[in-house]
């Protein structure tokens, strides 16, 4: 099949299907699922449906209501996609929210992510805050926090979470604290974290961390102003 | 069945493999999702596997990773039959199945050179019964013949394919999932083959070429 070029400049709105280039600027909506090779959305943007694409730049809103896959996305903006997400790689500057899972080689955030089921990828770097509905699993995780930032379960090799400044306002009122049940790593590194449980072979506790109980294998560091219930060897 | 579990430390400690290890291998789907069972323990929840499943994958794995890449291991590892179809030739000549059971399927495809995985599988799985000697060889063309036309239905579910014996008569089936079984007085269980198993196995000698 031809695949052509699709490009709405104004307010418009056309079908699903197969395109080459889909070009969005000002107000547009797709019906139906789309294919295509790149997506250029500057503006506000709707999908109703899924989205396959080799790179897609979404500069101001995007919305597609199904899953999207694809090589390359990058938001400058804010994106929000109704399933599954899966692509090699992802920068997100500002808001994104993916109600299902999130499978990537790499993500960026600069911003805030907020996934809704579970995140996987082998390398994520956060600066600003998150939250992952179910396991965050991740070759390389470095979190510089800025605001409260959540997940049920961290998993990876290397977890560095630090905080980063802010104003006197946000951090009386949108504490830059992380949250989680459950922290397993080789290498972790934690700072302003909550967690019931943290297993790891180096573990370093820095400041203001409550960890109910800690276990590890070769060496741990703690801040003498950590708060850490019980520590075990194993 | 109740299945033995073991929890995440102790699968660890036992395998010397590190926490970044199981995640990486969780993402490459290496270990499937379904044997992360969560429970809840007095230290809140915690994760536990299939004790034997994931002793013998992780085994496997250890074994083969540094011949084989890890997207490769997950190809293998895969339930789903792989998309292979090879030619009579190269069965013969990769030692895949025994003569005897190649005898078999030169009669039944007489014209036709090309075998599919699920071909395959079957001829696999007999043969390997044959071999054993838990079968005679009237048996095994019923169970290929089973097998062939039931196990497309299981879209690479886990199953196991049971044979039963009765006062020489035997009667073959495939029960999806792990099945407990009862079985009255002077049957006998002839055979009970673990078919993802097997794939791994046949997968195995097909990759090693």
């Amino acid at each position: 099949m031809e695949r052509r070029d699709l490009v709405i400049a104004g307010t418009g709105h056309a079908s699903g299907g197969l395109y080459s280039l889909v070009k969005l600027s000002g107000n547009g909506k797709l019906y139906g699922d789309l294919d295509c090779l790149e997506m250029q959305v500057q503006g506000n943007a709707t999908v109703e449906g899924s989205v396959k694409a080799n790179n897609v730049h979404i500069a101001g809103k995007g919305h597609v209501t199904g899953g999207m896959e694809c090589e390359w996305m990058k938001v400058s903006g804010s994106v929000k996609i109704g399933e599954h997400v899966q692509c090699q790689e992802a920068t997100v500057r500002g808001h994104g929210l993916v109600k299902g899972s999130c499978t990537a080689e790499t993500i960026r955030v600069h911003g805030e992510l907020d996934v809704g089921g579970d995140c996987s990828a082998e390398r994520m770097e956060v600066e600003g805050h998150f939250s992952v509905g179910g396991l965050l699993n991740a070759g390389y995780i470095e979190v510089k926090l800025f605001g409260p930032s959540r997940a049920t379960e961290i998993g990876g090799e290397t977890i560095m979470v630090k905080r980063q400044g802010g104003s006197l306002f946000k951090k009386w009122f949108f504490p830059a604290e992380l949250t989680a049940d459950v922290i397993e790593g080789d290498v972790i590194h934690l700072e302003h974290t909550t967690a019931k449980t943290v297993r790891g072979n180096r573990v370093t506790i820095g400041r203001g961390c409550h960890i109910e109980r800690v276990e590890y294998r070769e060496a741990l560091e703690c801040d003498e102003e950590a708060k850490i219930g019980i520590i075990e060897k194993g | 069945m109740e299945q033995e579990l073991i929890s995440k430390k102790e699968l660890l400690e036992l395998t010397g493999i590190s926490y970044g290890q199981l995640y990486r291998w969780k993402r490459k789907k290496l270990i499937p999702e379904e044997w992360f069972i969560r429970k809840s323990t007095f230290t809140g929840q915690e994760t536990f596997f299939p004790r034997e499943k994931i002793l013998a994958r992780i085994e496997k794995i250890k074994e083969l990773k540094d011949e084989r890449s890890l997207d490769e291991l997950a190809a293998m590892f895969a339930p789903d039959p792989a998309t292979v179809v090879m030619t009579k030739e190269e069965i013969v000549k990769r030692h895949i199945v025994s003569d005897v059971v190649l005898q078999l399927l030169n009669n039944q495809l007489s014209d036709r050179n090309d075998v599919s995985f699920v071909q395959l599988l079957s001829l696999y799985l007999v043969d390997r019964l044959l071999l054993s000697g838990e079968i005679s060889m009237e048996e095994g063309k019923n169970i290929w013949k089973m097998f062939e036309s039931h196990y497309p239905k299981l879209q690479g579910k886990s199953c196991e394919l049971i044979v039963l014996r009765k006062m020489g008569m035997a009667t073959c089936f495939l029960a999806e999932g792990a099945v407990n079984l009862y079985i009255e007085e002077g049957a006998k269980l002839a055979a009970r083959l673990h078919v993802p198993a097997c794939i791994e196995e046949l997968k195995l000698k097909l990759s090693e070429g």
